[in-house]
């Protein structure tokens, strides 16, 4: 696929807070892709979260008119004209970010700013991944696969503490620590990212409680298609593999601290 | 049925004694019953039998036949193919080992193994007094699985149960399970979906069992694996996993579904309470590691999950 910038041989427009090149505190990145109802607000709480912030929509096989959105709220815009799939915005944005801190949302789901804000906190008082403390529907016998690999895998870390929090739902915030050890294209998977994060001994936590169930509702309804669960679910396998290929002890299970990390 | 399986029992009993006057006991008695009900039974009930059904009537048959033969003795009869073996792993001195054992009396089994690794003397005095049991007596295998594996080593028989040695469960309930396995499944798992409650006050290691039969594009079987007592394996899912297999249940558990055997559910036993130390717990999550390990080495890191929507190649061209 061509990548396709708006701005004549640049990668990205820069536009409004983000004109100089002064690192900002806070990097808001949010891939949108035909996300015209929800948008303009969207960038505008993003925009709210700190007073030291730069809000980078990745625009991605968007025909609706969001991109026209985006590029007038003064947020840095990069632009693709055919759709990079689930994730890969995040780690792009994440790429092109200046900011100590790194807050993911989503375009399509209105988060009031004071909100949002509790993850930065979390990250400037010392954490490096802080998650949204949401678990799913879970008060139930049967739960949906995607649920389901959620806990499993946080049980499968050691970090069953954390339940049902995971990067694949938004928000969360990275420390810029946490996107250098990390590296921004784990993102793309993000089951991967907090494997790498918990593997690495980075200071993952719950943060915020966002209801992104009661939120968005068709959201949820849409990620629960077969083609979307099924990713999530491979995402997660993909996760463990890199566990046991880096992480899994092969043969001495003597020595394994679990809770550190095994 | 033109003849009540009671009167059946009790005219093969008659006849039975009839012939062997003199030299009849308890053992060749059991014999006899399980063999000839295991030939009416198929005659009698077709080719999809229903379980509770084949109980009761084998209940019957048998009752018939002691009072036929005049002579007592304790079975549920089943209508099997193959002969079934037992296996056990004796944990500890437990008094329930004997409540077990006893109920494993009233099934047609040819072997029952237990493997003790830790016994006052008085107590395996009292385990060997048992009739029919094979004790293996190896103090070093204090690990559950590691004893069942070397106890089914020294099986031979068509089908092998593995039971808890600290829970005593109804002949008829266990027989379920050998019953399964010998008309066709290679593993008949224990069913526990029904008492799991809510998902979110389950214990941790169902949350892995379920996603791990997720993984393998068998939500059908839920949370049950092989890491689950009672369960019974046919000598095909033996010879096919190997012994060593067993030494891992949710490792063997995943082989069984990659390599096609017939997993299923075999019966229904409630799972016994128990607390798990911080030690056990590991050794779960170790075990689950490794049931993974092997689906991801053997079919793909994301087994049947596929990534093809995402373009992650243009994260690569980003970056340069």
């Amino acid at each position: 696929m061509a990548k396709t910038t708006l701005a004549d041989g640049a990668r990205s427009e820069a536009s409004g807070q983000s004109h100089s090149s002064r690192k900002p505190r806070v990097s808001v990145i949010i891939p949108v892709m035909n996300e015209r109802r929800t948008l303009k607000r969207v960038l505008q709480e993003a925009s709210r979260v700190d007073p030291d912030t730069e809000v980078i929509a990745v625009v991605n096989g968007s025909t609706d008119g969001s991109l026209r959105i985006a590029r007038r709220s003064g947020a840095r815009v990069i632009f693709f004209d055919k759709p990079l799939g689930h994730d890969v915005g995040r780690a792009i944005g994440a790429l092109e970010a200046r900011g100590d801190i790194l807050l993911f949302i989503d375009a399509d789901m209105v988060i009031p700013a004071k909100q949002l804000h509790r993850f930065v906190a979390d990250v400037s008082s010392g954490a490096d991944v802080a998650l949204n403390d949401y678990s799913g529907p879970v008060k139930r016998s049967k739960v949906h696969r995607v649920v389901l690999a959620k806990h499993a895998f946080n049980v499968f870390l050691g970090r069953q503490d954390l339940r049902g929090a995971s990067l694949t739902a938004i928000p969360h915030a990275l420390s810029r620590k946490a996107l250098d050890v990390i590296g921004a294209s784990s993102l793309a998977v993000p089951p991967l990212a907090q494997a790498k994060a918990i593997g690495s001994g980075l200071i993952v936590r719950l943060s915020g409680h966002v209801d992104v169930g009661r939120l968005n509702a068709p959201r949820i309804r849409r990620e629960r298609t077969q083609s979307l669960s099924s990713l999530i679910v491979g995402d997660h396998l993909e996760a463990i593999h890199w566990w046991l290929e880096n992480r899994g002890p092969r043969v001495n299970r003597k020595n394994i601290n679990y809770r550190q990390g095994w | 049925m033109k003849i009540s399986c009671y009167s059946l029992g009790y005219l093969d009993g008659k006849s039975w004694r009839k012939r062997h006057a003199g030299q009849i006991s308890s053992s060749t008695a059991r014999r006899k019953v399980q063999e000839k009900w295991s030939r009416r039974a198929r005659k009698l009930f077709g080719r999809n039998p229903v379980w509770l059904n084949l109980v009761r009537q084998g209940n019957r048959y048998a009752a018939g036949f002691r009072q036929g033969a005049r002579i007592a003795f304790k079975l549920l009869p089943l209508p099997l193919r193959g002969t079934a073996a037992a296996v056990l792993h004796a944990p500890r001195q437990t008094s329930t080992l004997c409540h077990v054992l006893r109920q494993l009396r009233g099934l047609p089994l040819h072997q029952m193994v237990v493997v003790m690794h830790d016994a006052t003397p008085a107590f395996f005095e009292k385990v060997r007094a048992q009739p029919d049991v094979l004790i293996v007596y190896s103090p070093e295998m204090q690990d559950p699985d590691g004893g069942r594996a070397l106890g089914a080593k020294l099986t031979g028989t068509d089908t092998v149960l593995f039971v808890d040695a600290e829970r005593p469960v109804k002949a008829a309930k266990l027989g379920r399970f050998l019953w399964a396995a010998d008309s066709g499944l290679d593993a008949a798992l224990n069913n526990v979906s029904a008492e799991l409650g809510r998902f979110d006050q389950r214990p941790y290691d169902y949350r892995m069992a379920e996603f791990l039969n997720t993984s393998l594009r068998r939500t059908d079987l839920k949370a049950n694996t092989m890491n689950m007592l009672p369960f019974a394996l046919s000598r095909r899912a033996l010879d096919s996993l190997g012994i060593a297999a067993l030494m891992c249940p949710p490792k063997a558990h995943a082989a069984a579904i990659l390599s096609g055997l017939k997993v299923g559910v075999g019966g229904r036993v409630p799972v016994r309470k128990r607390h798990k130390d911080s030690a056990a717990f590991i050794k779960t999550v170790l075990d689950y590691a490794e049931a993974w390990r092997h689906a991801l080495s053997a079919a793909g890191i994301r087994l049947l999950y596929p990534d093809r929507y995402r373009n992650r190649q243009v994260i690569e061209e980003w970056v340069r």
